[in-house]
């Protein structure tokens, strides 16, 4: 059967393992689809194809345009959010030869769709790199491996600072989209295609990622109302010592109060923490704020 | 102190609250300053496509809310040639941003707006242009009508 060859990807349902799709003068020969990988299921993203270069034989990302939108609702919180190719290509040119960013080229096939042609990052994601230390016993890992993996995330959150500074969100962060790569030891930010409608706090979802990610390194994983109710031979009393303000602002199960857990996370710590708790009435206006306060913990508490 | 007031204003029911506020306070209104500001902010990507005849027709509907409060503070005594209006087109970032913007070009010593009460998720998410202007601004009486 002879090889297809796609100038135009439009339709990126049709293009399959062994067809082609010419960009330019670069040919690249799919060999399979990008899957989503949460909770062990394996969703796959028919726009993201898997590829190699036939020139070079490298390994490549290939990001499809694909205009997908919808909203969603936040602890009652209507959000628009959308995908938004064109942002992610600007991004990848303003974070060329940045080492706490994927790297990639964006183009526009035939059909004036945005292609994204990206580098392989190699190593674990976030997710599965802090669920490596499952076995390691939380007071051990706080004050013998988490010193290490802040210092590293701080440079990962200056990263989305210099986002910011340019006008950017990342606009998906989550545990699963930095990559804890092998040969830098960096952690990189992957996947910056989402996007929100955001009104007067243009970053506070980036904000509140970035939060997310903080928590899940200081708690060794999330640490959610049922797991804590259902789980008494590790949670113990907790349940009966919770109230609604240690929990997440915008997800009314996640514990956010680490310190009821583990009474020897120090509070300025925990503090960083609260702000992103229903019981705070202050928040992070801007990612430099997060970095203070962290940058102030390494070196008062672990240094 | 000068006796000079930025009102700012939107279609809303607490600018309509703000409005009523500032008509009926007992100032020696022959000599209050007042400028009543709108402020555009860049158009989300659903208003970018609603097109060019939406962002002129919210710009006509804006003038006429701020003609709207300005006949109001005359009827209530202010003097309509101490009372200037801005419509304030070049969008900010965010609306917050802007009024921080025209506040410094000004000599204000009194800023008023409407608050719209949120939950706290919806503050985080959304911002809050009142929370906002707290932390910025400093040397001026900020009135939150809610």
């Amino acid at each position: 059967m002879a090889v297809r060859e796609f100038t135009d990807t439009s339709d990126f349902f049709s293009i399959d393992c062994g067809d082609k799709i010419i960009i330019g003068d670069k040919s690249y020969t799919v060999t399979g689809h990008e899957k989503e990988r949460r909770f062990g299921i394996e969703d796959p993203k028919m726009w993201v194809k898997r590829a190699i270069d036939d020139q070079t034989d490298e390994k490549k990302i290939i990001k499809l345009s694909y205009l997908e939108s919808f909203d969603t609702k936040l602890a009652g919180v209507k959000i628009k959010c959308f995908r938004n190719p064109e942002k992610e290509g600007r991004i990848l040119d303003l974070v060329w030869d940045h080492p706490y960013f994927m790297q990639g080229k964006a183009y526009h096939d035939s059909n004036n769709n945005n292609i994204r042609v990206i580098n392989i990052v190699r190593g674990p994601n976030f997710f599965n790199y802090i669920n490596s230390f499952s076995q390691v016993e939380h007071k051990r890992y706080f004050y013998k491996i988490l010193p290490e993996i802040l210092k590293k995330m701080v440079k990962a959150f200056e990263a989305i600072r210099f986002l910011h500074n340019h006008g950017f969100r990342h606009g998906d962060i989550r545990n699963d989209h930095i990559i804890f790569e092998r040969k830098t030891g960096n952690y990189v930010w992957i996947d910056f295609d989402y996007d929100y409608s955001a009104t007067e706090n243009p970053f506070g979802m980036d904000i509140f990622g970035l939060g997310n990610i903080l928590l899940y390194s200081i708690g060794k994983g999330f640490h959610d109302l049922y797991m804590i109710m259902h789980n008494t031979s590790m949670y113990k009393d907790l349940q009966d010592r919770l109230e609604t303000s240690d929990f997440s602002l915008l997800d009314k199960w996640r514990l956010v109060n680490l310190r009821k857990l583990y009474p020897y996370i120090p509070k300025m710590l925990n503090n960083i923490l609260m702000h992103f708790s229903k019981g705070s009435y202050i928040y992070y206006d801007t990612v430099d704020e997060i970095l203070e306060d962290i940058n102030r913990c390494i070196y008062s508490i672990f240094d | 102190m000068n006796n000079s007031i930025l009102l700012v204003l939107k279609d809303s029911v607490s600018s309509r609250a703000a409005v009523d506020y500032l008509a009926l306070l007992p100032f020696c209104k022959d000599d209050m300053f007042i400028t009543l500001l709108n402020v555009f902010r860049k158009p989300s990507v659903s208003e970018e496509l609603m097109g060019a005849n939406f962002a002129e027709e919210e710009s006509a509907r804006c003038m006429a809310i701020l003609e709207n409060a300005k006949d109001k503070l005359a009827k209530h005594g202010f003097n309509p040639e101490n009372i200037e209006l801005i419509l304030a087109k070049e969008p900010y970032p965010t609306v917050a941003e802007g009024i921080i913007d025209q506040f410094k070009k000004g000599n204000f010593s009194t800023l008023v707006l409407g608050h719209k009460k949120k939950s706290k998720a919806e503050e985080f998410v959304k911002g809050d242009v009142s929370m906002k202007l707290l932390r910025a601004l400093e040397g001026v009486a900020i009135l939150s009508v809610t």
